[in-house]
């Protein structure tokens, strides 16, 4: 190439995409810049401590609550959610999506170094094979243009760089393969001793529903969390646990702290931190408070010339009422890669006036319906991760042809989650009256019983449910803000009805209590054929510049290559053409190491 | 009260100061006398339910009077102390059942049902619940000691970590009363 670049390779966003490319390509000798839009942070642990603080201080303890609210590059809250009245859904104005409904859009993403891994819950699952040909199989959804069996290098390459724990051959299920001898690099993470009791009370028990029987396999599940290494892992190598960034001695092993949503205090849990440190070691350049505002491009061969950024200036001690102050600049490369996640990234594209129809349709989470009650005999809530075993067995079927297929995640922290426990049970109590010794009785009965269920419904692509941009929507510094458009299916409020008896069915078989009862008024709530549901997100947003054959069904193929712009790559859960029921970080992951490989080849090609 | 072996010139001293504030206004008798800190937790004793050892263990018994004493005002502060003195419990840690039926009357009277949940609230949650519908953390360190983990055998959320692995064993079965 003749014309002089200021990097081979620029990214945009140092989430887990944007640094594991970015840490690949630096191993591979390339001359990297990661463009960040959050704050300038420094890598030292006192530093992550201050999110650490943030959380405990906050009254309002959601994801985002560790990680301050930035008017240069904001990011959603779930509170932006309002409740429903008179039938509406009701959003808050200033929220930083701009939503049109019909349904709630409740998920939320992080903008800061790390991305959301800062407070991701840590869940590791493959795809299943099943997953990536849903529209041959089961005529919904749609198929990838690669397969499970393409995808399982890389899964093992992130399998690595999170550090997952897990042991293989409880693993291997619904058709889940794994190379002769593969183990993952820590064994799994122990068990709740509420995951032991289920397994426990239901190993008689089935599910029955509309003709079909289901076992109840309580199954642990892969965690990004770092447990005991196994001594077999990389044929005899073993593998060394990361610990903190800044602080490498701790977090080693979890710890217990049941924060892994939205802050691990120690860093056991995998955050994108950990990779952004090793590529800066490497001499990737990470640029802070530089918000990409534009891609530049040809309109004739497509290819992408510059990417215009607002670099913006320290707000700390801006007097109210005064404009944050930034500098619009352009930067150039060989090669550039849109890692800023999937609303971002399409909303970057469609500011650019990309042409391609499919740029921000197809979004997509796992709508997560909730249930709740106490189990026959104190389980002992809130210790340990948030969630260490699942419930596999409608996660697939031929039963997808006509319902949502879910995966059933076991919950550790009593009814956090659906009814903000344990403080709305002492609220309950003091309002009853209750004090003293009678009050920490009442306590203790009912939360050391207490447990949930999530689960995860599969949502399929359509162009119903989008992210679009408009220009009466726009943050402090003149960049869009996202538009929402989002509704659930029949299809999805069918897995919903079916996940809803298959929680009554299990408190019946276990004896418990279920306690579940769905308020009309929040966000979320519907009716089906006579059923109440209620389901929030799970933060999952995915298949908003989907993977496909062509420019007519897709955005990128399956290199990770833009059809239409051959020296542009996207990575993250925006390629997704399906999520199956995973949750999606492992095979973003996967599909990341993926798509480095692709851009080393061509930067070779170009030497 | 608590017995105590100080030398009698300590004990002098601490009755000089006794006398300093009673020469105040009956406010400040609350505000500044030493013994009211005395009072703030035998009443929070019986309101929480945990001891004053597990109190005291916090190191906010001060703070949270402090904040009471803020937020309610003083007289309203000391007209709840007085008023639950006047049940005369004689050991808060083993109220008797009268005591109990009279502490009852109290907490759900229209007078203090207000205040004594905010005070509960504070000890359990180390948050202040104002009547206006705001709120806020006192610190990092009331979230941490906040008393409702220790009621339900847990540890507070992203902090106080009982170890690797501990998730996996039957839970504590220890109530209240051992």
């Amino acid at each position: 190439m003749s014309k002089k670049h200021d990097y081979d390779v620029v990214i945009v966003g140092a989430g887990i995409t944007g640094a594991i490319v970015a840490n690949e390509l630096a191993e591979k000798g390339h001359k990297v810049l990661i463009l960040e839009a959050g704050r300038q942070k420094n890598f030292s642990f006192e530093s992550y401590r201050e999110y650490l603080h943030h959380y405990y201080t906050n009254t309002i303890k959601i994801p985002n609550s560790p990680y301050p609210q930035n008017p240069a590059a904001p990011q959603p809250l779930v509170t932006d959610v309002g409740n429903i009245e008179d039938g509406i859904q009701q959003f808050d104005p200033d929220g930083y999506f701009k939503q049109y409904g019909p349904a709630p859009f409740q998920s939320s993403y992080t903008r800061a170094n790390g991305g959301t891994t800062l407070h991701w819950l840590g869940t590791c699952l493959r795809m299943l094979p099943s997953d990536f040909r849903e529209k041959d199989l089961f005529g919904t959804g749609k198929n990838w243009p690669i397969n499970y069996y393409d995808l399982m290098p890389y899964y093992q390459m992130a399998e690595r760089e999170i550090g997952v724990s897990a042991d293989v051959e409880e693993q291997a299920f619904l058709g889940i393969t794994f190379e002769e001898g593969y183990v993952y690099p820590m064994t799994k993470i122990p068990q709740s001793y509420l995951d032991q009791k289920l397994t426990e009370w239901t190993k008689d028990g089935v599910f029955e529903y509309e003709g079909e029987s289901f076992d109840y396999d309580v199954v642990s599940t892969p965690q990004g969390r770092n447990s005991n290494p196994n001594p077999q892992y990389n044929n005899g190598e073993g593998y060394q646990p990361v610990g903190a960034v800044g602080n490498p001695d701790l977090g080693t092993r979890c710890e217990g702290n049941s924060a892994c949503v939205p802050i691990c205090p120690v860093q056991a849990k995998y955050n994108a931190l950990k990779t952004l440190y090793k590529a800066i070691k490497k001499g990737v350049v990470l640029q802070e408070q530089s918000v990409a505002s534009e891609i530049l491009y040809d309109d004739k061969t497509g290819k992408i010339t510059g990417i215009k950024y607002k670099a913006y200036k320290d707000f700390e001690g801006l007097k109210a009422g005064r404009k944050i102050g930034y500098e619009e600049k352009v930067v150039t490369a060989k090669r550039y890669v849109l890692a800023t996640h999937a609303v971002e990234n399409a909303k970057l594209m469609l500011a650019s006036g990309f042409k391609n129809k499919n740029i921000g349709q197809n979004l997509m989470d796992h709508p997560v319906l909730l249930t709740w009650g106490l189990a026959p005999e104190r389980i002992g809530a809130f210790r340990g991760p948030g969630s260490t075993s699942g419930i596999p067995s409608l996660r697939d079927g031929t039963f997808r042809q006509d319902r949502s297929a879910f995966r059933i995640e076991i919950g550790n922290w009593g009814w956090n989650w659906p009814k903000g426990s344990p403080v709305t049970e002492l609220n309950d109590a003091l309002a009853a009256g209750k004090f003293g010794k009678g009050l920490r009785n009442a306590l203790l009965d009912q939360v050391q019983k207490e447990f949930r269920m999530g689960f995860l419904i599969e949502q399929q692509a359509t162009d119903r449910n989008c992210v679009t941009i408009d220009e009466r929507y726009t943050d402090e510094l003149g960049n869009y803000r996202p538009i929402i458009n989002y509704n659930i299916t029949d299809h999805e409020k069918e897995g919903m009805l079916a996940a809803k008896e298959f929680s009554k069915q299990l408190f019946e078989t276990i004896g418990g209590e279920s306690k579940t009862a769905y308020d009309p008024s929040r966000g979320g709530y519907i009716e089906y054929k006579g059923e109440s549901l209620w389901w929030q997100g799970a933060g999952h947003l995915a298949g908003t510049h989907i993977m496909g054959t062509d420019a007519e069904n897709s955005v990128v193929d399956k290199d990770q290559r833009c059809h239409e712009h051959e020296n542009l790559f996207l990575v993250g859960c925006g390629n997704m053409p399906s999520m199956g029921t995973s949750n999606p970080t492992l095979t973003i992951a996967a599909l990341s190491f993926w798509a480095a490989e692709n851009i080393d080849n061509d930067l070779k090609d170009l030497k | 009260m608590i017995e105590t072996n100080l030398p009698r010139k300590l004990m002098n001293n601490q009755q000089d100061e006794d006398v300093w504030t009673n020469s105040q206004t009956s406010v400040n008798f609350y505000a500044m006398k030493k013994e009211t800190l005395h009072a703030f937790t035998q009443i929070s004793v019986v309101l929480t339910g945990f001891s004053n050892a597990d109190l005291t263990g916090t190191g906010l018994i001060a703070t949270y009077y402090e904040t009471v004493l803020k937020e309610l005002g003083a007289e309203e502060t000391s007209s709840l102390l007085a008023t639950f003195e006047r049940i005369k419990i004689s050991n808060p840690e083993q109220i008797t059942a009268q005591e109990e039926r009279q502490a009852q009357e109290m907490v759900s009277g229209p007078t203090f049902k207000t205040a004594i949940s905010q005070v509960i609230q504070l000890w359990y949650t180390g948050q202040w619940n104002a009547t206006d519908g705001s709120s806020y953390i006192i610190s990092s360190h009331s979230y941490l000691e906040g008393l409702v983990w220790k009621a339900i055998a847990a540890h507070p959320m992203g902090g106080k970590q009982p170890g690797y692995g501990t998730w996996s064993y039957p839970p504590l079965t220890f109530s209240s009363n051992s």
